[in-house]
């Protein structure tokens, strides 16, 4: 159930609020007491746990778009640190993009953000090429994380983690993600056509939502 | 202190590329690498995941599952203008959530369409709505629905209720939030009025306080 743990991943608001880093559970199904065979990633959480207003986001590693929009939420929660969460879904649609998002489930809570956004930030740089996602690139990121090349290779080898990306790619399908950023709140699903171009009126408007009661 | 130190660098340098106020050029959608595959590429790494799911994408399990549960036809409806469109994906009335339970449970064959459909569920009905279909549900599919609901209510996939906002808000000592959503106001151009006003009982549109954005949408296809 819901725990009082923060999962608050924003280095800076978690450093400034001191709370505690602790890698959650989803990072560790065994420890959790799941069943390997029944091994369900609890999806990566930013912000607090126990935010009421959750927005779920089913985001591609490779998708400019996902990066302009985590751009936008990583504040948004930062601003509302009591009010909001976002919870990351898988949705691959690019070549390289399943590997992308199961080296990312091999980082624990700050330091999956961490490492995904190192991912989204060098394809923004790039203007949404992926050419220079290399594996060499990729093991600086791990080591930025406090992980290596080892921690890349033990994801990998990681079934639990490709069926979970799995999982999530064929939710997101079943509801109608046909394009990402595919942004979910309250039951609405916000942008079926894609992250919108006015960033931001986005940003205004989903701070008011969440403002409203 | 360091590592937060440098997390915050990271995390900041990232918000500050990609920031709302930085107003960044529209980018582009993502390339394909022309780089030669080497050991430990992504993409080669990556082209099983591919080929199994090309597989499940053109089985006949798929289009079961999309028969019973899909909601992409709700989102291929035509946007009223130029403004954003958005989808209300949720189930409210027990009867509609009754079949679309009894529907999700008999198309789902496997553990991995299990958990994708846990999701859905989770996603489109509240526990509230889920209790008041349980009554409802075909005599034929009530095991399968009960054994479905009970899993979802051990929080295996994500935090029962606050998908739907069955979750209350939480209180906090006073002040604490004064400063939550400053700047927030929903004033100025490239939205439409605010909407989400509705009937009691009734769901607007729109999420309360939420206004359409207008100026038109982007995003990465799906593969």
């Amino acid at each position: 159930m819901i725990g009082t743990r923060r999962t608050l991943l924003i280095g800076g608001a978690a450093s400034l609020a001191g709370a505690a880093l602790s890698p959650p559970a989803w990072a560790d199904p065994a420890a959790a007491g799941a069943k390997p065979a029944a091994a369900h990633f609890k999806p990566p959480l930013l912000g607090d746990d126990n935010a009421p207003k959750r927005l779920v986001v089913w985001g591609s590693c490779t998708c400019p778009f996902t990066a302009q929009l985590y751009g936008l939420l990583q504040k948004i929660v930062a601003d509302m640190p009591q009010t909001a969460s976002v919870e990351w879904r898988h949705f691959p649609t690019h070549a390289p993009d399943p590997a992308l998002h199961v080296a990312a489930l091999g980082f624990a809570g700050p330091h999956f953000w961490g490492f995904a956004f190192r991912v989204l930030g060098a394809i923004y740089a790039a203007n949404g090429t992926f050419d220079g996602l290399t594996a060499e690139k990729l093991a600086a990121f791990a080591k930025a994380e406090g992980g290596s090349e080892k921690t890349l290779k033990a994801a990998y080898a990681d079934a639990a983690k490709w069926t979970a990306v799995k999982e999530d790619l064929l939710a997101g399908r079943l509801l109608g993600v046909t394009r990402t950023p595919g942004l979910f709140f309250n039951g609405y699903f916000m942008t079926p056509d894609g992250m919108p171009l006015d960033i931001a009126a986005f940003d205004k408007s989903l701070r008011a939502m969440l403002k409203a009661g | 202190m360091i590592v937060f130190a440098t997390r915050l660098a990271v995390l900041g340098a990232f918000a500050f590329a990609t920031a709302a106020n930085a107003a960044p050029a529209a980018p582009t959608a993502a390339k394909p690498a022309t780089a030669k595959p080497v050991a430990g590429d992504p993409s080669i790494l990556s082209s099983d995941f591919w080929g199994d799911w090309n597989k499940t994408k053109t089985s006949e399990n798929f289009s079961a599952l999309t028969k019973a549960v899909g909601c992409a036809h709700k989102s291929n409806t035509p946007k009223a203008g130029g403004s954003q469109k958005i989808v209300d994906l949720a189930i409210n009335r027990p009867e509609d959530a009754a079949k679309f339970l009894g529907d999700a449970t008999a198309a789902s064959n496997d553990a991995v369409s299990a958990n994708a459909l846990a999701t859905v569920v989770n996603m489109v009905t509240s526990p509230k709505t889920r209790e008041e279909a349980a009554p409802l549900v075909a005599p034929e599919a009530k095991a399968r629905v009960e054994a479905m609901t009970a899993n979802l209510s051990t929080g295996i996939q994500g935090l029962p209720g606050i998908y739907l906002g069955d979750v209350p808000q939480p209180k906090y000592e006073a002040g604490t939030q004064a400063g939550e959503g400053s700047g927030g106001a929903n004033t100025g151009g490239g939205v439409e009025a605010s909407g989400g006003s509705a009937g009691a009982g009734e769901r607007a549109s729109v999420p309360a306080g939420y206004a359409p954005v207008v100026g038109g949408s982007m995003g990465c296809p799906v593969r």
